[in-house]
């Protein structure tokens, strides 16, 4: 019981507790949650910035994977990574409905992080198989042009479309689209080979 | 949009995961997925590889009471469900809710003259990460109910009553009770509306299994040391770890 709670969860103690929620079994639900809240609360404050918004969303997640874990599959990825997507998906909706409207305006401090190159950040105690997935995708990240980089990144802990990044960038639409697509298939060939 | 080449599919697939894409051309390509396999593995995959971005992140444990949150929204959606009479789930949570009543040996049920709205034994298990140990105690045919938080470490005791007091239990006092092999032991009275915290000093172990139980006394608490009103409430601690 003292244990920290973000003991990487892995793959093999996810997916029987996912597929056990999807028939309805509380106890392994109460477990997956245990296991996997830490990682995902982490994911929303990131996104959120804000404490009270974070927990709205956290709650909504957790709601929608008990109620779509038998939709899982394990070409959907590890549990983990699942559960992320659906994490990060329901805080960007939250946050497209709460945050004003984007305007020309600079980056703020976070944002701007994101741009110094790859966050800081990932826990060193990670899984190890996580851990070099983690370590694969930061390679391929920083041999991203910056610009390129930036609206990826951007994109993943903000929602940005292509017309917001412009406006937030302060950068032609079309220059935006650009980046993005060629950041996107540099990315996919570079990670592809781990696919 | 130009799904036609390879490239163009990634490179979509791609911006729709990122949420790139503006709304006229994100209903455009969540039309064409619809109807294309082929692209929604590919937005599966990089919603696999992106999601490696968001696990960098130092995990950071939600509160205790969140998790009792979540469970009652589990249960009022399920309520809702089962209205409906279409999920094999819900059903097999609610079974699953009976067993455990039945395996905790949860056989508290105090006879009363004046019983409260239908006084039922309700089991409720919760389970959360942190060094807490919680229980959330319902009120049948009210929605009325206390969250229960023990955090042995900093000798805590928290209940949060929410919901509204049912007019029979307006002139008397809630009284919170930890079931032991020797008996109901008494808590003290706790609040019917708000939050208390209190030190929680008692040699009485928390452990998970353990059931809290919920009567109505006199105002001031039960006058022998023992439940004297009827059983509004019971529910099993659970420690996750």
């Amino acid at each position: 019981m003292t244990s920290m709670p973000d003991s990487a969860p892995s793959s093999d103690a996810l997916a029987p507790l996912l597929a056990a929620s999807a028939n309805g079994d509380e106890a392994a639900f109460a477990r997956l949650y245990a296991l996997s809240s830490p990682k995902l609360f982490a994911i929303v404050v990131r996104i959120l910035q804000r404490r009270d918004w974070a927990e709205e969303a956290l709650q909504d997640v957790y709601v929608r994977v008990w109620q779509k874990a038998d939709t899982y599959t394990a070409g959907r990825g590890a549990p983990m990574a699942w559960l992320a997507t659906i994490a990060r998906y329901r805080a960007l909706d939250l946050l497209r409905a709460r945050r004003p409207e984007i305007n020309e305006s600079s980056l703020d401090e976070s944002q701007a992080a994101l741009v110094e190159g790859v966050e800081s950040g990932a826990s060193p105690e990670e899984q190890a198989a996580e851990h070099t997935e983690i370590g694969r995708l930061d390679e391929c990240l920083k041999v991203l042009p910056a610009e390129q980089r930036q609206v990826v990144l951007l994109s993943y802990y903000e929602g940005f479309s292509h017309s917001e990044l412009a406006k937030k960038l302060a950068t032609p639409l079309g220059t935006i689209k650009s980046w993005t697509r060629r950041g996107l298939l540099q990315l996919r060939e570079c990670l592809g080979a781990a696919a | 949009m130009n799904l036609s080449n390879h490239e163009d599919r990634i490179a979509a697939a791609g911006e729709y995961v990122l949420r790139h894409l503006d709304a006229s051309d994100r209903k455009e390509f969540e039309d064409a997925m619809a109807k294309d396999p082929g692209l929604r593995e590919e937005v599966q995959w990089w919603e696999r590889r992106t999601a490696l971005i968001g696990l960098r992140q130092i995990p950071i444990a939600p509160r205790p009471m969140l998790w009792l949150d979540i469970q009652h929204r589990l249960r009022s959606n399920i309520a809702s469900i089962r209205k409906s009479a279409s999920r094999t789930a819900t059903t097999a949570w609610a079974s699953l809710a009976t067993a455990a009543a039945l395996l905790l040996g949860v056989g508290l049920y105090i006879e009363t003259s004046k019983p409260l709205p239908e006084p039922q034994v309700v089991t409720r298990q919760v389970q959360v990460p942190a060094i807490s140990y919680v229980a959330m105690l319902e009120v049948p045919k009210s929605s009325l109910k206390w969250s229960v938080s023990v955090t042995p470490d900093s000798k805590q005791l928290v209940v949060r009553a929410t919901g509204d007091v049912p007019a029979t239990a307006k002139d008397l006092d809630a009284e919170l009770w930890l079931i032991t092999d020797a008996g109901p032991v008494s808590l003290g009275v706790i609040p019917k509306v708000g939050e208390e915290r209190r030190i929680y000093t008692a040699a009485l172990a928390f452990t998970s299994g353990k059931t809290l139980a919920v009567s109505l006394e006199p105002r001031g608490g039960s006058p022998t040391g023992q439940p004297t009103g009827p059983v509004v409430s019971t529910g099993s601690i659970l420690q996750a770890g």
